[in-house]
Formats: structure tokens, C-alpha cells, sequence
């Protein structure tokens, strides 16, 4: 039986793709080697495919590096509210 | 060029080769010149390799060109052998009786690094059904000790270390080779496996003792038999543990595989592209286990599902 492979999207420097039936997104920032895991809403969000705004998450609860060699970066730095601030702190370009 | 299996010559006959113009041994798709003055790797290349194709009198293309060569040191310097591929070494050198364990590792580094568009992960992988089941573990996990209880049944080896990932299709393609165990594990499979051929233990390595397994003549001859990959299990062992399983969304299965891939960082989005297309129709899961029975008897029974 043939599988259908996921769309990798792209946004910027960051490339993410989503699973089917799965509610997380990983994204990958082929500059730096990032591996990020984000709530599917804020990736859908970031790439404009949103329909409707979901209620806020925390950062905590929705982003997290997945690369642990980049963790303490990332706790040095203020708190993100979101993927995009998130991304932006990393130095990856989103536009 | 004439190739015959690495057995149908002699032990010195290999030697003769390794100390002069060089050994051409094929491993599934990646051909090999091997060249070695330290006398201690014709008897483990003819114990494990004698099923791969080999020739004596090297000639025409060839992938890889390795030396394992004695290092010059002053007579009461201790005696260590170097690796080179195309006159670099990239390794420090390592005792002399470390050379057949430096041919494994530096064969390694070479599939890592010059692998071209594949994405190679750091993972066991073996086949059964056209369904791959890929193992990646940090040391002490026990995925060699697995992957060697499963190859040694009725699953094929693709793979102990290397998983390497076509670009092109999604799919592994093998690169059956030994099986290296550590400490503990090579009682456990010489003990529980009677078919098992292991080589003699190596001490004192980084790694400890080490031996290695042969792999089957069936696994060797099948490696243009790619396969989709089926399930991932990140296995943990751990003594008196309970066996417990979660199941693993594909998202964190792919963030934890790119962790675990060589090259990711120099194939750039093609690379997670690979990976994203290999993990498309995989069940993924990370399992516990107290001992080798309880998983081999969760894996006979849970990855029976062809992809």
C-alpha cells in the first residue's frame, strides 16, 4: 500500500511539517539545526492557515526545543509568548 | 575485475593483500580497499566478511579507501595502529589489538560522513515482512543486544548502527555488517543463541569488551532489498524495571531521530524531508523492558502488521 508522505511547509528560514491526526507540528531550522516541537495551532497561526485564533497557550505548554544542545539558549533568554517570538529569539528569519 | 566471497581465500592470502596493493571488499552497495600492515585483520575479516564479495587484486572504482596502518613510535612507545581514509585521520590511534574494532569504526565514519544524499541514523534497524523496525538508543539502551536477539531469529539485519535513509524513496537501504556487543550482552547471546557466531572478545576498548556476531549469509546476500520502515521503538532497558509502552506521536519520533542522524545539519531540508517521508506510515513507540524476553515477545507480537 502507498504512503502518502506530509507536506513539509516552509516559512522563512523555519520548514515544519504536521502528521496526520497528530496535533503537534516539528520544525526544522536547516541554518542552525533547530528542531522545534509546537502545538499545531501556533504553527498554523505562524503560517497563516489559521481559521480561528485558539485560546493562548504557554510557551511551556506549547513550544519546546527539541534539540536539548540548544535548551540552555533558549533558558537564558525572556520567556516567549509565542512560536513566532520563539523563532525570533533564535535568530530565524520568518518573512 | 573477478569477485569471489572473502572465504574462498586463505587467511594469508587476505594477509598478502592487506600488506600490499589492498583488500577490495564489497559491503552491500559501498566498495571497500582496505589496506593493513598490523597482521590482526585477515583472521576477523575471514571469520565475519567471508560471505561479502571480496577481490585480491584491486582494480577499477571503489568508495572507500581505508588504512589501518601500524603508527611510528620509538621502541618503548606503546604500539598503536591509525586509521586513514584518503591519506586523513580523523581518529586518534588505538592499541594494536584494537585494529579489527577501528576497521568497524572507521567504516562507520565513512558511511556517516560521505553517504552523499542518504540520511544516516545513529539506530539498529532489521526487516521483517518488508517492514522495517528501526532501534535508535543511547549507549546502555540495549539496542545492539536487540537488534542481535532479533537478527538471530526470524527478522533480517539491515543495519546494527547505520540506519541510512534513501532520499529518493523513504526507504533503508541495508548495509548488513556485525553486530558489535558490549560487556554483559555477549554472555546473554552466546548463551541464548546457539547459532550465534561470535568473534573473540576484544578488551579494554572505550567501549569495554567487545565481540562481534556474523551476520546470516541471507542477510548479506538480500542487501539491494530496501525496506519501508514499519516501527520505531526507542527500547530502554532497565534491571527490575516493570515492562511498560507508550506510544510515540510521529512529531517527537522525528524530533528525536534528527537528533539522532549524522548528516541532518549538512542535507539541510532535503534531510528532514527524507526523515519526514520515512516516518510517514511507521507506529512508533518507546519501550522499557527488565530483559531481552519480555521485549522480543512484545516485538513478535506487536510488529506483524506489513506497512
Amino acid at each position: 500500500m502507498a504512503v502518502a508522505f506530509p507536506a513539509v511547509v516552509a516559512c522563512g528560514d523555519v520548514v515544519g511539517v504536521v502528521f496526520d491526526g497528530e496535533d503537534e507540528a516539528v520544525l526544522f531550522v536547516p541554518n542552525s539545526g533547530d528542531v522545534l516541537i509546537s502545538a499545531l495551532a501556533q504553527w498554523q497561526r505562524l503560517i497563516g492557515h489559521a481559521t480561528e485564533a485558539g485560546p493562548e497557550q504557554s510557551a511551556s505548554d506549547a513550544i519546546h526545543l527539541a534539540d536539548l544542545a540548544h535548551v540552555a539558549n533558549l533558558a537564558n533568554s525572556p520567556p516567549a509568548h509565542d512560536l513566532r517570538s520563539t523563532l525570533l529569539q533564535l535568530g530565524v528569519k520568518l518573512d | 575485475m573477478a569477485l569471489n566471497r572473502l572465504g574462498a581465500f586463505t587467511v594469508a592470502d587476505i594477509e598478502r593483500c592487506l600488506r600490499g596493493p589492498g583488500l577490495t571488499l564489497t559491503v552491500a552497495n559501498f566498495r571497500c580497499l582496505v589496506q593493513s600492515d598490523t597482521g590482526l585483520l585477515a583472521a576477523p575479516l575471514h571469520q565475519l566478511y567471508r560471505h561479502y564479495p571480496a577481490s585480491l587484486t584491486p582494480s577499477g572504482f571503489y568508495d572507500f579507501r581505508m588504512t589501518l596502518k601500524r603508527k611510528r613510535a620509538a621502541p618503548w612507545q606503546p604500539k598503536e595502529v591509525e586509521f586513514g581514509w584518503e591519506g586523513h585521520s580523523p581518529f586518534p590511534a588505538l592499541p594494536l589489538a584494537q585494529t579489527h574494532p577501528l576497521f568497524e569504526w572507521g567504516l562507520n565514519w565513512c558511511v556517516a560522513t560521505l553517504s552523499g544524499t542518504h540520511a544516516v541514523i545513529h539506530s539498529a534497524v532489521v526487516e521483517r515482512g518488508g517492514a522495517a523496525l528501526v532501534l535508535p538508543g543511547e549507549p546502555g539502551a540495549g539496542k545492539s543486544t536487540l537488534c542481535a536477539a532479533l537478527a538471530l531469529t526470524d527478522w533480517r539485519l539491515l543495519s546494527d548502527e547505520l540506519t541510512i535513509v534513501s532520499h529518493a524513496t523513504g526507504h533503508v537501504q541495508p548495509m548488513p555488517r556485525p553486530i558489535s556487543l558490549k560487556r554483559k550482552s555477549i554472555d546473554i547471546v552466546r548463551s541464548g543463541f546457539a547459532d550465534a557466531e561470535l568473534s573473540a572478545p576484544i578488551h579494554d576498548t572505550h567501549k569495554g569488551s567487545i565481540a562481534y556476531v556474523r551476520p546470516a549469509d541471507a542477510a548479506v546476500d538480500a542487501w539491494a532489498q530496501t525496506a519501508r520502515i514499519g516501527y520505531v521503538i526507542f527500547p530502554r532497558y532497565a534491571q527490575g524495571a516493570d515492562f511498560t509502552v507508550e506510544t510515540v506521536p510521529r512529531a517527537q519520533a522525528l524530533a528525536e531521530l534528527m537528533s539522532h542522524t549524522f548528516n541532518v545539519g549538512l542535507l539541510g531540508r532535503d534531510g528532514f524531508q527524507t526523515l519526514v517521508n520515512a516516518l510517514a506510515g511507521a507506529e512508533c513507540y518507546a519501550v522499557e523492558y527488565p530483559d531481552l524476553a519480555s521485549i522480543t515477545s512484545w516485538i513478535d507480537s506487536t510488529c506483524r502488521n506489513p506497512v
